[in-house]
């Protein structure tokens, strides 16, 4: 019963205070089947859809469902006209300034914005994790735990685009820079959503084991935040010497674009993937 | 008729090795090269053109002048004379071009820049193919026509000092000669001292006429550290003290009454930013050409000097030497050089080139008439005759000077289109065979992409129909429908065609074999699309479930053969495999976090139950994870650590990378303890599974890797006196060439104990280890000394993965074999080789030989090349041998198949996409290389499969 506790804890802080309830009852229904010797698999896809079965009502579900869609999609829309805006204002308001020589100038004017609207979305909808004390002593730690994780994941991806073989001593400032947005486009979202919680993240980004919307839109910002920048340094050994295929304008740019695609794919894929898979259920 | 999928394999890269053959036949053109097979003959050279009774008409105008020195100086680049570095370095030599009586070229070399074929060039005036390069190892007797064998028929007396390639080039050709190896490119002054020590005496001499000395030590400086070394400038200054030498000496000696003296300056290829050559760019390709002698009037200032191209130097100096140009010369003479002859010369020099060329354009042309060339070329003559004529009457001067002047030029043009009109001769493709070899290629990848789901099943065999559809109808007209097509072809196209030399016999069982091929391929088709119920299901519910490491290997090969496509991707491939390695390293890092991350958290959920009955293994497992988490970790740095040894490709190849710094003198105590360390790191590595007879050699050997290093001097030995001379280090190889047969033979022994035997697979995967020990310290031997980490971190990467990624992930074999294919290549890139044929290791083919002996060179040589792919291929072999005696699935069958699949995918794409860019700007520079690359890679796997096979054997023994 211990666990069963912890299970309903977790969802909890996934979940908002809406659709509470209902999650909770889902949870007994899995760790019901699961005494009864269903396979693990099958409770993991049935758990990817705790939003959509959690109610009884199906109509209901899907009112609720279509809400929270709604409500991400908005949001995703509001990120994007961000990564525009930083784009664009810049422009307006500094003389000079262009994507690729000032390269670095819109890198953290994109990665600043996108941060502090990320922040501010999360906290007004209140989609973040509940917190379980309410003193101000916990808040601050986590806070500084969280600042840390951010510092750690910049440092994490500084090292893996070393290992990409990036150099090691010159144009530091580059490389470290883009880790700086690809943190911000990915853990940056995942700290707003979930919290420093390490034992959460490995449950979002296990396969099959996104909870609510907003874990199944994280999956997905982030693998295309990342596989853009991937892909991104596809045109690097082009001898074109175009000005946009110095180091790290192309990875940035992909990043860049793979998480705006990210950012439309997942209400997408979302939506489209709730008609399949509620019929299914049913 | 069943065949095991390793034999199936086998064959088919058999059959795409004869087609790539068939293909690189016609890729290539034959150089342009007249068919005459005798050489030009003083006697019989054309007359001049004109009325019969003009006199001594036939005979080739005299020499002009006396004796001629050629200083040819390795690698020297055209900025090295002309530039700032010649300004400073060059002071002599550039105050002769400013002011002397000299003329000044930059003479543009054709790629391959290599050394070999650059002095054929040089000598024969022909632009040698490409094939010409891969014969640059084994330089056999030149037996074409050439301008040495012409001045020694002449009478003339030769020396030459320098490059040995020239003496084995022209074997019995000179008189006095002293030929110094480049064997060791580490030594840049004692080759040098070994040309100039002669030269005094030399000079004094009077018993040569034609001097030729070549110069290596700026190319080893080149290799060494590059062309912005500091040691270009010193080296510059000595080459200009040697040409100051030269030229005082043969200015003093003329007198009235002889003929001047000649100097000419000249290097055989540049030397690109990295210091290396072969390839095509500007620096490479412009050298400077500097003739210098008192014939030539004295320049008032510094002229830019005229590009020209580098054959040109061959009919200038035969016309000066009084020699008949050699046949397939393709150069035009240099006019600057005969201003100072009467007009009639002049004319009549230019008429001997014109000739020359139009003979090599008709022999090498079947249209030779259309050819703009040959039509200026008959007009000019015309008009040649025209002038003689009116200059036997003794016309008025002016008149003749100005119908003279215009002669001249109409020859210039002439001799400009029929250059033009041969080059492109050489652009030409032999289509038949180069269509005829891709649709051999292409039925083999298609034959094993359609006996995949087969090959790769259980039982690992492929039914092939070979009875019935050699018997069918369809086979028999095949066969008509090829022969009559070739028949068709053969006749309408003329012999050009390779295919339609071929001997009939030769011809017709390479089209049965197509045709057999072809209904092999029908009949494996029907049967994949007959409506056969359960495999259809089976395969649907297999390719339900793909990994993100199965879609990552599938996109990542795929990527990879398309990327092909694009120059800059062929430049720059080692990019790709780094870039997929590393990516590949993730994934697999990810699949580890999930076996144990995820694995954990139900048991951590309800710890409290059965934690007391994990606590005896936990310790054990919690180490085990930790180092399975971290092995991937250790690859990613151990890659990232090797791609910095060596920067290769072309884009980044200037960065200063750990390799230079390491061969650089100042670091050599750096550089001996890397290699005594990567040593003892594969001795641990790799003893663990031998036997304790193959210990012991493998410890002797490895000692004897390093005394041979430091008897080379690559690396410093502990008690070893300074003043020890340099040698070549033969007995110490060959010390180490016993241990590794004797290792070798250890294996095979085993091997084949285990073939005849019980079935005992722990004989046969010992003795596996055993070859692959082996092959190990051969690599060792053969490897730089700076490349010897890549060797210990092959080990290292392999002993890790085996021990807790591969096993304990319970990867399939396909999975295994792609991930070490991927591992092998990004190790071949890792050793410093890319696709430019300048950076293959040639010395590695002179260890433990006192003289170039062809097949163990050309073998050392192919192995150290491949030494990456080759002995992850052999770690394969014996990983999938050792892990067959748990499970009873054929997995080197299965592992064969999908070597063979991997090679053949990139190989039959890249020579379609070949075919298609073969009007490609850079098709010689980048792609022909790389089409060779791709060859050399397709034969080394065919060689790994047939080993495969061989080790396959027993099922069906048993069967």
């Amino acid at each position: 019963m211990a666990l069963r506790r912890r299970y309903a804890d977790q969802t909890a802080k996934t979940r908002s205070a809406v659709s509470c309830c209902g999650t909770f009852n889902f949870q007994d229904s899995v760790w019901d089947s699961r005494r009864e010797g269903t396979s693990l698999t099958d409770i993991r896809r049935l758990s990817f859809l705790a939003p959509s079965c959690s109610e009884t009502s199906f109509r209901k579900g899907a009112v609720m469902w279509d809400q929270e869609i709604k409500g991400m999609a908005s949001a995703h829309v509001i990120l994007a006209g961000t990564i525009l805006m930083a784009t664009v204002m810049p422009t307006i308001l500094l003389q000079n300034f262009s994507v690729y020589q000032t390269h670095l100038v819109w890198l953290y004017s994109v990665a600043g914005l996108v941060a502090a609207v990320n922040i501010a979305l999360f906290w007004l909808l209140g989609v973040g994790p509940a917190a379980k004390r309410n003193s101000l002593g916990h808040k601050v730690s986590r806070l500084i735990r969280c600042c840390l994780y951010f510092c750690l994941s910049c440092l994490f991806f500084h090292v893996v685009v070393l290992l990409y073989g990036a150099p090691l001593l010159q144009s530091v400032l580059e490389t470290f820079s883009l880790a700086v947005l690809l943190s911000t486009f990915t853990t940056l979202r995942c700290l707003c959503l979930l919290g420093p919680n390490i034992q959460a993240w490995i449950r979002v980004f296990s396969r099959d084991g996104a909870m609510s919307v907003w874990d199944t839109s994280l999956q997905i910002t982030t693998a295309c935040s990342i596989m853009g920048a991937w892909l991104g340094a596809f045109p690097i050994p082009l001898d074109w010497d175009r000005p946009w295929q110095v180091w790290p304008i192309p990875c940035t740019l992909g990043a860049t674009l793979g998480f705006l695609s990210g950012l439309v794919i997942a209400p997408a894929w979302i939506h489209w993937h709730r008609q399949h898979l509620t019929y299914k259920t049913k | 008729m069943k065949v095991r999928s390793s034999v199936f394999a086998s064959l088919c890269l058999i059959l795409e090795i004869c087609g790539i053959a068939l293909f690189l036949r016609g890729f290539f053109p034959a150089p342009v090269k007249s068919s005459f097979t005798l050489k030009s003959k003083l006697s019989d050279q054309p007359a001049e053109p004109g009325p019969a009774d003009a006199g001594n008409s036939s005979k080739v105008p005299p020499a002009l002048f006396n004796r001629v020195v050629v200083l040819l100086i390795d690698a020297l680049r055209e900025d090295f004379v002309y530039g700032a570095k010649g300004r400073r370095f060059m002071p002599y030599t550039r105050s002769l071009i400013e002011r002397g009586s000299s003329l000044s070229f930059v003479a543009k070399a054709r790629p391959p820049t290599v050394t070999m074929p650059r002095i054929k060039a040089l000598t024969t005036g022909s632009i040698p193919g490409f094939i010409d390069v891969v014969m640059n190892l084994n330089s056999a007797a030149l037996l074409e026509d050439n301008l040495i064998w012409q001045a020694r028929e002449a009478g003339k007396r030769l020396a030459f000092f320098g490059d040995d390639t020239w003496l084995r080039l022209f074997p019995k050709h000179f008189k006095l000669f002293d030929g110094t190896t480049s064997f060791f490119v580490s030594d840049y002054t004692e080759v040098d001292n070994n040309v100039t020590r002669h030269l005094d005496a030399v000079l004094k001499w009077h018993d040569w006429d034609i001097l030729i000395l070549h110069y290596l030590g700026l190319d080893h400086i080149g290799h060494l550290s590059g062309p912005h070394s500091s040691l270009v400038g010193p080296k510059l200054i000595e080459m200009d003290d040697v040409l100051k030498k030269i030229h005082t000496s043969l200015i003093s000696e003329e007198t009235e009454g002889i003929l001047p003296n000649l100097l000419v300056l000249c290097g055989d290829h540049g030397m690109s930013e990295t210091g290396s050559h072969g390839g095509s760019s500007e620096p490479e390709v412009n050298t400077p050409l500097v003739l210098l002698s008192s014939a030539f009037g004295r320049k008032a200032g510094l002229e830019k000097p005229e590009p020209v191209e580098q054959v040109d130097l061959v009919p200038t100096l035969a016309l000066g030497l009084g020699l008949p140009i050699p046949q397939n010369n393709v150069g035009r003479l240099l006019q600057s050089a005969f201003q100072g002859t009467p007009l009639r010369q002049q004319l009549r020099y230019l008429h001997l080139n014109a000739v020359q060329l139009s003979l090599l354009l008709k022999d090498s042309s079947p249209h030779f008439h259309k050819e703009e060339g040959h039509e200026l070329f008959r007009v000019a003559q015309k008009s040649h005759a025209n002038w003689v004529k009116l200059y036997l009457e003794g016309n008025a001067s002016e008149v003749l000077l100005n119908v003279g002047k215009k002669v001249l030029k109409q020859y210039l043009d002439a001799l400009k289109a029929m250059n033009a009109a041969l080059s492109r001769q050489l652009g030409k493709y032999d289509m038949y065979s180069m269509v005829l070899g891709m649709v051999l290629i292409l039925q083999v990848l298609l034959l094993l992409l359609l006996a995949m789901p087969e090959a790769l099943s259980g039982a690992a065999e492929v039914e092939l129909l070979l009875g019935p559809s050699l018997l069918s109808l369809p086979f028999f007209l095949l066969c008509l429908l090829a022969v009559a097509v070739h028949v068709l072809v053969c006749t309408s196209v003329g012999a050009l065609c390779f295919p339609c030399n071929l001997h009939w016999g030769v011809a017709i069982v390479l089209f049965t074999a197509a045709s057999a091929g072809l209904c092999l391929l029908l009949g494996l088709a029907a049967r994949r699309l007959a409506p056969t119920g359960r495999p259809a299901t089976k395969s649907a519910g297999d390719s339900g479930r793909f990994s993100e490491l199965d879609v990552l290997l599938l996109a990542g090969s795929v990527g990879h053969t398309l990327s092909l496509a694009a120059s800059s991707f062929i430049e720059e491939e080692h990019q790709t495999w780094y870039f997929l390695l590393n990516t590949l390293c993730l994934v697999v890092f990810q699949d580890v976090c999930r076996k144990y991350f995820r694995e954990k958290r139900p048991p951590a959920d309800d710890g409290a139950l059965l934690a007391p009955h994990d606590k005896p293994a936990h310790s054990s497992s919690s180490n085990r994870k930790w180092l399975a988490l971290t092995t991937p970790l250790i690859t990613l740095t151990s890659c990232r650590l090797l791609r910095s040894l060596n920067q290769t490709g072309v884009q980044w190849a200037h960065l200063p990378d750990l390799g230079h710094w390491l061969t650089s003198s100042e670091h050599k105590g750096a550089l001996s303890l890397l290699a005594a360390g990567s040593l003892l790191l594969v001795f641990i590595l790799v003893q663990r599974r031998c036997s304790l007879v193959s210990k012991i050699a493998l410890v002797l050997g490895l000692l004897g890797v390093y005394s041979y290093r430091a008897a080379v001097g690559n690396v410093l030995f502990p008690w070893q006196q300074d003043g020890r001379d340099l040698s070549k280090g033969v007995l110490e190889a060959r010390f180490v060439y016993v241990f590794v047969l004797g290792i070798l033979f250890t294996g095979a022994k085993d091997l084949l104990r285990s073939q005849v035997a019980v079935a005992d697979g722990g004989l046969r995967s010992r003795g596996l280890w055993e070859v692959y020990a082996g092959l190990v310290l051969l690599a060792a031997l053969v490897s730089r000394p700076h490349n010897l980490p890549v060797l210990s971190g092959c080990l290292l990467i392999q002993v890790a993965m085996t021990r807790f990624i591969w096993r304990d992930l319970q990867y399939d074999t396909a999975q295994v074999t792609i991930m070490h294919y991927w591992f092998g290549q990004a190790f071949f890139y890792f050793q410093g080789n890319s696709n430019n044929i300048g950076t293959v290791d040639i010395s590695a083919g002179f260890i433990g030989l006192e003289t170039y002996v062809e097949a163990p060179a050309f073998l050392l040589t192919a192995f150290s090349t491949y030494t990456g792919p080759l002995l992850w291929t052999f770690h394969l072999a014996w990983y999938l041998t050792s892990r067959q005696d748990s499970r009873a699935v054929p997995s080197l069958g299965h592992g064969c198949f999908c070597l063979a699949l991997l090679r053949s995918m990139p190989a039959a794409a890249y020579i379609i996409m070949v075919t298609a860019l073969r009007y490609h700007l850079f098709i010689w520079s980048v792609f022909s290389p790389k089409l060779l690359y791709e060859s050399a890679h397709t034969l080394v796997i065919t060689v790994v499969c047939l080993f495969f096979t061989a080790m396959d054997q027993k099922p069906t023994m048993r069967l």
